[in-house]
């Protein structure tokens, strides 16, 4: 292809793309610009405390998911103690829960008529449920379960690529375990260790299912916004994204300038220090416990989740555990054709966003990477926006911009089947961008030019070579970006309709309806697409 | 295999784009047959040159052509060329068996013709045993190997070689390298190879042509640029080399009139006397078959002699005459 086509090919991308993720943005923006709605956001107590609600919120899951996370991450790392391996692998385990259903899951668990709960009230005789699980409490609770992986495996990452011997040069010189650890470890590890609290705080910050779900009262900027937005005051609702949109951009940005300027290379053969055998039994013996208790503790969602879906509608009343166990629940999920409906509708939406997203990313990492278009920054830039604004930003803004005819930018599309798609592939460009960029970048043009010597035409060489090459890196983003449409709440609970609801959405209908049972099943059904896709995803 | 040879003209060959400052101007003639070199430092452009004849980059300027056919409008794989990438740009995902097929295949042959030629191309090349094996599980020897086999495969016209050999270890490489040629030339294929090493160089090319940012600076068989360097940055690019001014090199010329112009002598050319260029020898590096002597002279210029290793001890005063010297005009050309 000549250079000039390939800079029109760049042009379109980058056009199309400003379309996507910016314009909609602007659309709001410019909605908010409303004096009576900017007075009453300005105005109001209510306002304000939810925004702080959650600023502080995700400041704190940061910190907890980090005390949890990063000493995991050395034990793990840096002790050997039988059952590591399947500890190390389960101790992720988290990661498959999506955030709807390990909120719920959380409920069954820990809830006021949980598992949990029952048996305390049981046990002392209570009259009344001995807590509510509800407020900042119960949101930091999930938030902590759910993010510490984050911490857990960016930092084994980071600590496996230390080289031992820059900790044998420390320990050369004199300085002990602990010493060594803040001199020299923590500063190699900052890079993984501000990612993983970048990752948890913007996670958080949009994070709707546990406010939702648990919040009560307690209000935090998503879910007001789309209080709000339930109301039909669709100014204030425009103003409320803004300030949420505005917040995440500037932790995103303060959060990056810790990360410092000076890149850190890892010198040195880059041999991973061996894991050290505990060595004093009963030190082993109590490390061996804690960790296999914990990953109890890791597991109890899931199988709370698992053990609440076999629980056929009104069969379980006052006692601690279900006295009936059947596949009922099941049975009417794949039987019942209106029960059946969410889970195709999830299952296709996010395969057809995956796809163009896939498809997208592609191109981009072609042009960017091979041709060096002009507009490659741009493009980056652009594949990256999604990722920096909260689901609920992009939910609005794509709610407010297609629900106006005015080709040949905006069409009423929310109502139809295309709005769901089009958000999960906003939210979908940023991870499938990122992993084909990654790889492009990575991929030797060299194994491309072979191809070509050897006659191989644009096409065949896309298809024998580099598609080949670049598998590990599409895999893994088609697959992350696959469970996270498929799990969705944030944006399917603003542009569903009954006709395209996904599952996440029915979830809630069915806990509204008081049929646990169904819920659950759905939440286990969602468990383990996503557990399958991620571990296909991850397979090198 | 049979195929008409071929040879290949660059006409004032440039480009732009690559490691700056690329080729400008380059002209050789690659002639029928012939293992052609192109020596020269990192970033001079050598590389740049392969490319241009491979057709992975556009010249900005000049010509190749290809048995009288410039080939500049013709895409990589309408040029019938064989190209060995430096680190071999092996495809991990496919085995030995497809890489060598994946040439074959572009050309239309039956699936019977392919089978057949793959298993003589992987016997050939030693590969009979490893024909499912994918890269990651080959030896370095075995992908190196495979590597020039997949060139091979479908019988291009020309071979272009980009340091094939950097990543072999010294020992091997000398091994490597007899074989490289024998194959080749039982072959019999017109083969344009890029190296930064003067001794593979040497070894390999029937003609080698120095590069030195992007110009020409000489071309010919080993054996001229040795002793009949064309430039001041050939002379001491290839081999070892002292360069004297003034003084020392009217000494070394037996008094003889140099002007300010550079003259090169060899460490071998050098013999110590008892009359000549004076200096007091002040290292002695023992190689076991012979020494070289770094010497300094009165005028405080270090140079190397290479002599019987009993020769002179560290402080002796020494004489030096040459045997040949290399002059050059002012400028080093």
């Amino acid at each position: 292809m000549s250079r000039r086509n390939a800079q029109i090919l760049g042009a379109a991308l980058a056009l199309l793309l400003v379309w996507l993720v910016l314009f909609p943005i602007v659309v709001v923006a410019r909605d908010a610009a409303d004096g009576t709605a900017l007075r009453a956001f300005f105005g109001r107590g209510g306002e304000w405390a939810a925004l702080w609600a959650s600023v502080w919120i995700s400041l704190v899951s940061v910190a907890l998911a980090a005390a949890i996370g990063v000493p995991l991450a050395f034990l793990f790392e840096w002790f050997d103690f039988p059952g590591r391996k399947t500890l190390g692998s389960l101790v992720a385990l988290p990661v498959v829960l999506p955030p709807l259903v390990g909120v719920i899951a959380f409920l069954f668990l820990y809830g006021e008529s949980g598992f949990i709960a029952r048996a305390v009230q049981r046990l002392f005789g209570l009259q009344e449920a001995p807590w509510r699980l509800q407020g900042p409490a119960a949101i930091l609770l999930v938030h902590a379960y759910s993010m510490y992986v984050y911490f857990y495996l960016f930092t084994r990452a980071g600590l496996a690529k230390l080289d031992v011997s820059m900790l044998e040069a420390s320990e050369a010189l004199g300085a002990d375990r602990w010493t060594t650890i803040r001199r020299v470890v923590l500063p190699l590890v900052r890079p993984s260790l501000v990612g993983a609290a970048i990752l948890t705080f913007m996670t958080s910050l949009g994070s709707f299912s546990a406010p939702y779900i648990f919040g009560g009262g307690f209000r935090v900027m998503t879910t007001q916004i789309v209080a709000t937005k339930l109301n039909g005051d669709l100014p204030l609702a425009m103003v409320e994204t803004m300030a949420l949109a505005v917040v995440a951009v500037a932790g995103l940005m303060l959060l990056r300038r810790t990360e410092g300027d000076d890149i850190l290379v890892a010198l040195g053969k880059g041999i991973a220090p061996r894991p050290r055998p505990i060595r004093r039994a009963g030190v082993r013996a109590l490390a061996t416990a804690a960790g296999w208790g914990f990953a109890v503790l890791l597991l109890l969602p899931h199988l709370t989740l698992a053990l609440v879906s076999l629980v056929p509608y009104g069969a379980w009343t006052t006692q601690i555990l279900p006295p009936v166990l059947s596949f009922e629940n099941y049975r009417r999920l794949f039987s019942e054709a209106e029960r059946l409906r969410p889970l195709a509708n999830s299952l296709w939406m996010a395969a057809v966003s995956t796809a163009i997203a896939v498809a997208l990313a592609l191109a981009a990492g072609w042009l960017i990477v091979r041709r060096r278009v002009a507009l490659r920054r741009a493009i980056e830039a652009l594949l990256a926006l999604p990722w920096a604004l909260p689901g609920t930003v992009f939910a609005i803004a794509l709610a407010m911009t297609f629900s106006v005819h005015a080709p040949p930018l905006r069409w009423v599309l929310v109502g139809t089947a295309t709005i769901l798609p089009l958000a999960y592939l906003v939210r979908a460009l940023p991870l499938t961008g990122r992993a084909l960029l990654a790889g492009y970048r990575q991929l030797d043009p060299a194994l491309e030019e072979a191809a070509a010597s050897l006659g191989a035409g644009r096409w065949r060489t896309l298809a024998r070579v580099t598609l080949p090459q670049l598998r590990p890196g599409l895999a893994a983003g088609a697959s992350l970006a696959f469970v996270a449409a498929l799990g969705d709440i944030v944006a399917s609970i603003v542009l569903y309709t009954y006709e395209t609801r996904p599952i996440s959405i029915e979830i809630l209908s069915s806990l509204r309806l008081s049929e646990t049972g169904v819920a659950a099943a759905f939440g286990v059904v969602l468990m383990v697409v996503s557990a399958l896709v991620l571990g296909i995803g991850a397979r090198r | 295999m049979s195929r008409p040879l071929v040879d290949i003209r660059l006409d004032a060959l440039a480009t732009r784009g690559g490691v700056p400052p690329g080729p400008g101007g380059v002209t050789v003639h690659v002639r029928y047959g012939e293992f052609f070199t192109f020596l020269g430092p990192r970033y001079s452009g050598k590389t740049d040159v392969l490319r241009a004849v491979a057709g992975f980059m556009t010249p900005s300027a000049g010509r190749v052509l290809v048995d009288g056919q410039d080939v500049g409008a013709r895409s990589p794989g309408a040029r019938s060329i064989g190209y060995v990438f430096q680190e071999g740009a092996l495809w991990e995902h496919l085995t030995a068996r497809e890489h060598v097929a994946f040439g074959l295949e572009q050309q239309g042959l039956g699936a019977d013709d392919v089978r057949r030629r793959v298993e003589t191309v992987l016997a050939r090349l030693g590969l009979a045993d490893v024909p499912d094996r994918r890269p990651p599980a080959l030896t370095l020897e075995q992908r190196r190997r495979l590597a020039l086999a997949r060139a091979l495969a479908p019988e291009p016209r020309v071979l272009l070689l980009d340091e094939p050999l950097s990543n072999l270890d010294p020992a091997l490489r000398e091994r490597t390298r007899r074989e490289l040629r024998q194959l080749i030339k039982r072959v019999g294929i017109t083969t344009v190879f890029v190296t930064h090493e003067q001794e593979e160089a040497f070894d390999l090319g029937d003609r080698v042509a120095v590069l030195s940012a992007g110009r020409l600076e000489q071309a010919g068989p080993p054996d001229d640029l040795y002793e009949r360097p064309a430039t001041l940055f050939v002379a001491t690019f290839v081999g070892r080399a002292n360069v004297f001014r003034g003084a020392a090199a009217r000494a070394l010329c037996g008094g003889a009139d140099a002007g300010d112009s550079p003259v090169v002598v060899r460490p071998e050319r050098l013999r110590f006397t008892d009359a000549g260029l004076a200096g007091i020898v002040r290292e002695r590096r023992y190689t076991g078959a012979s020494a070289f002597y770094i010497v300094e002279s009165d005028g405080g210029e270090r140079f190397e002699v290479l002599a019987e290793p009993d020769a002179a001890k560290v402080g002796d005063r020494v004489y030096v005459q040459a045997e040949r010297v290399i002059r050059f005009t002012e400028n080093g050309r």
